[in-house]
């Protein structure tokens, strides 16, 4: 009778993922998602029933697909993410973390566990939701496989928004944390509203694709799971470094990870002969997260982190100069990025040399801003995302200014060339060549890195004194 | 008797601030100990770095002969921690909750069931299974919150303030766990503001203030005022006018007139050798002494006398 009271905790197995049934357990007793669920089939269910009268209509099998794919849409792409702006920093307010910290869970189930538990309430939305569409195949002119194909894809979208959501959520800043996600999701639902209350068309652009009927086709939509599923595990792991305790190393597996999906990335699709500026704007899509990531984590090493590498001798080292955690190794990563992406460049004969410096030198230059005016700032992540949004903003008001404010001919964006967001507008407009521009863009890129290298010496000299140190330990 | 905590020479600074700054003690296994120290001495900022939750800038801690910062997680399985505050759960019984930890720390089935099953029991909390964590009170949740800390048996339980914003009854309930406890053979480390419980339940006491150890020693010495120079009280009755102990106190340089009293005064010498001096000089000097016996000083005064003596100023941010 010792376990009389405990075994009535037996509603989920072992196997499961504690955090998961931590959150199952409160997230399925939370008013929001039940409110939610309750609302989707109530509407389902009416609009089943008015299209049941309205059987005879010739559009009425289209009309109830659209209606299926607006409310759960709106339900897991719009709503549902939203749940998860408050996982990782609830947690953090509460001071729980430091509580989870101390059992086997490590940050990335943490993380991995808030939003599996999101993901899974929005599968149950999705399983109720495939009776309607089963019933819509009597109502005619339906295209199964491209409606099951989109029913899929809206489901692993709103998976990534959510650990975008949750990855979001253990940050400091509130505008990031949560006006950003809110900000996103009204994008998102006016996007839901003109695809699928827009009209007949706008549904069938969407559904066109996903026949799947051509090579491309199938290689845009495996190229889409593929991005869907890195950049959410990305997400999750950003918000898993940023609870994750010192000594708990995510960057180099991170950093290995993506590197080398990235390298197997460019080279398999250029072997396969694919559009060669499809794959390098693929290849940048991938780096930048990493790269941001990368760039605003906490430079505080540790012996357990070193001692793996400095045990492999100097090899070890120099790997570590690009895989241990921390914003310092994190730019000479950032810097191996850009020359493969270089020498892809290269090898592809292209010339998107200017798009590739600009973007870069974009993502170095919230860097040397932090380093520079918010040295000591603890929200590396928060400052890095509120200096790159504003430095899209200003080339957007200077854009804005001369195209609506009448002073296009005082050509204002020229002097803000200095701005590595700027390049997006620079072109014929402003009399540049494109030897100017090029240039421009490596100057642009030279400087910023070379700001960010000597900002970093100081972190420099802090490992070098760490691996000597455990180097003589071991 | 070999150490359950080894702190050796460990510094943590927040940029300018020094939280910790060079301190260094040792907790025998088995004993409890109380960590003492004005808001923002360094109490929480030691007690996290010996829970593995910070990381110190300099220096070393050994929990049960594990080094906490080269093998975290062999630290973190033999240490429970209790913060000085946490929120609990929404929509999460206590029974759940318990179950969510035990299955955090790598319980399965029905070892994980009869280890909820014990500590709902040790903390008193069988009746409370299914009230929701976050609806109890502050003395439920601190029970919960150590039921919680023992769900996997550890050796040192680190303690941040458990009985702060607690009902005298909680208080009482709490102290009577913690004797278990340190009865069980567990090591306890603890810090209170509320000295006199300290003194109670703690073999040893550590003061702290602005980062540095000021006193290491039990609270019986403290009391007498052995270790750290306090002096020695009296309690002297006088037939007659008690202000003649005042006054007499006044032309003696070895007794220091501390208060009045119905018959007399209290006194305070520096040594027990002068005490006898003191007093034969009294009865010499024609005070009609009746009773001149020692007092023990509580812990608040020593406490105090500590922070007079290292003349630092006793309020400071919270770190």
């Amino acid at each position: 009778m010792k376990a009389a009271h405990a075994e009535k905790i037996s509603d989920f197995p072992d196997k499961l993922n504690p955090m998961l049934v931590k959150e199952l357990r409160q997230g399925l007793r939370g008013i929001s998602f039940i409110i939610l669920f309750i609302a989707v089939q109530a509407f389902l269910c009416f609009i089943m029933f008015i299209t049941a009268i309205a059987a005879s209509h010739e559009n009425a099998g289209h009309l109830l697909s659209r209606t299926i794919f607006f409310f759960f849409s709106l339900a897991v792409l719009s709503i549902q993410p939203l749940r998860g702006i408050s996982s990782l920093h609830g947690e953090i307010k509460n001071n729980t973390i430091d509580l989870l910290c101390l059992t086997r869970l490590s940050a990335w189930r943490i993380a991995y566990g808030k939003w599996i538990s999101i993901v899974s309430q929005s599968a149950l939305i999705l399983s109720t939701i495939i009776p309607y569409l089963i019933l819509r195949y009597f109502f005619g002119d339906m295209q199964i496989f491209s409606e099951i194909l989109l029913l899929i894809s809206i489901f692993l979208l709103s998976a990534l928004f959510t650990a975008g959501t949750v990855g979001l959520s253990a940050t400091n800043s509130s505008i990031i944390r949560v006006l950003l996600p809110i900000v996103f999701s009204l994008f998102v639902f006016v996007f839901i509203w003109s695809t699928f209350a827009g009209g007949r068309e706008n549904f069938l652009s969407i559904i066109r694709p996903l026949t799947l009927d051509s090579l491309t086709q199938t290689l845009f939509f495996i190229g889409l799971v593929t991005t869907c599923i890195y950049i959410t595990w990305m997400l999750l792991d950003l918000g898993a470094s940023l609870i994750a305790p010192i000594a708990e190393n995510r960057a180099t597996r991170r950093r290995l990870v993506s590197l080398g999906l990235i390298t197997t990335t460019l080279f398999s699709l250029k072997f396969a002969h694919i559009d060669a500026d499809a794959t390098i704007y693929l290849g940048l899509a991938l780096s930048i997260p990493v790269c941001i990531i990368s760039l605003t984590e906490n430079p505080q090493l540790v012996q357990p982190i070193v001692a793996p590498f400095t045990r492999r001798g100097i090899l070890g080292t120099t790997l570590g100069r690009i895989l241990y955690p921390g914003w310092a190794t994190g730019l000479l990563f950032s810097l191996v990025l850009y020359a493969l992406l270089h020498t892809y460049i290269i090898l592809q004969h292209e010339n998107h040399f200017v798009h590739l410096n600009w973007i870069f030198a974009a993502v170095l230059f919230p860097l040397v801003l932090t380093r520079i005016f918010a040295r000591k700032h603890e929200n590396r992540f928060g400052l890095f995302m509120l200096f790159t949004c504003t430095q899209f903003l200003i080339v957007l008001i200077i854009f804005a200014a001369e195209t609506w404010g009448g002073s296009h001919q005082l050509k204002i964006m020229q002097y803000f060339c200095w701005i590595p967001s700027s390049f997006i507008y620079l072109g014929d407009k402003y009399g540049f060549s494109e030897d100017t521009l090029l240039q421009l863009s490596y100057i642009n890129l030279a400087v910023y890195t070379g700001i960010a290298l000597a900002t970093s010496f100081p972190v420099w000299k802090h490992i070098r004194e760490l691996e000597r140190m455990t180097s003589n330990e071991s | 008797m070999s150490s359950a905590i080894v702190v050796n020479n460990l510094y943590r600074y927040f940029g300018p601030l020094k939280a910790v700054d060079g301190i260094t003690f040792e907790v025998p296994h088995g004993s409890v100990c109380g960590f003492v120290g004005a808001n923002g001495a360094g109490k929480t900022t030691t007690m996290r770095t010996m829970a593995t939750l910070d990381y110190p800038t300099m220096g070393n801690i050994e929990i049960c002969g594990i080094n906490v910062i080269n093998y975290p997680e062999k630290v973190r399985s033999l240490i429970g921690w209790m913060p000085d505050h946490f929120g609990n759960y929404e929509h999460m019984t206590v029974l759940e909750y318990l179950d969510f930890y035990a299955r955090a720390l790598g319980y399965k089935g029905k070892e994980r069931q009869m280890r909820v099953q014990e500590v709902m029991e040790f903390a008193d909390l069988v009746t409370l299974s299914d009230r929701l964590s976050n609806k109890l009170s502050k003395g439920m949740t601190q029970r919960l919150c150590l039921g919680r800390a023992l769900i996997h048996d550890p050796q040192v339980l680190i303690m941040d303030e458990p009985a702060a914003g607690l009902d005298p009854k909680a208080r009482v309930e709490l102290k009577h766990l913690i004797r278990i406890l340190a009865e069980e053979g567990k090591t306890i480390f603890i810090s209170s503001h509320i000295l006199s419980e300290l003194g109670e339940m703690c073999d040893s006491l550590l003061f702290i203030n602005n980062g540095r150890i000021v006193h290491h020693g039990d609270a019986e010495s403290l009391k007498q005022g052995t270790e750290t120079g306090g002096g020695y009280y009296f309690d002297v009755q006088v037939l007659g006018d008690p202000q003649s102990v005042s006054d007499w106190a006044v032309t003696n340089p070895y007794a220091e007139f501390i208060e009045s009293r119905k018959s007399g005064g209290r006194i305070k010498v520096e040594s027990q050798e002068l005490a006898a001096r003191v007093l034969a000089s009294m009865i010499k000097d024609g005070l009609q002494v009746i009773e001149f016996h020692r007092e023990q000083r509580n812990l608040e005064d020593a406490f105090i006398d500590m922070l007079d003596k290292v003349n630092t100023p006793p309020e400071m941010p919270k770190t």
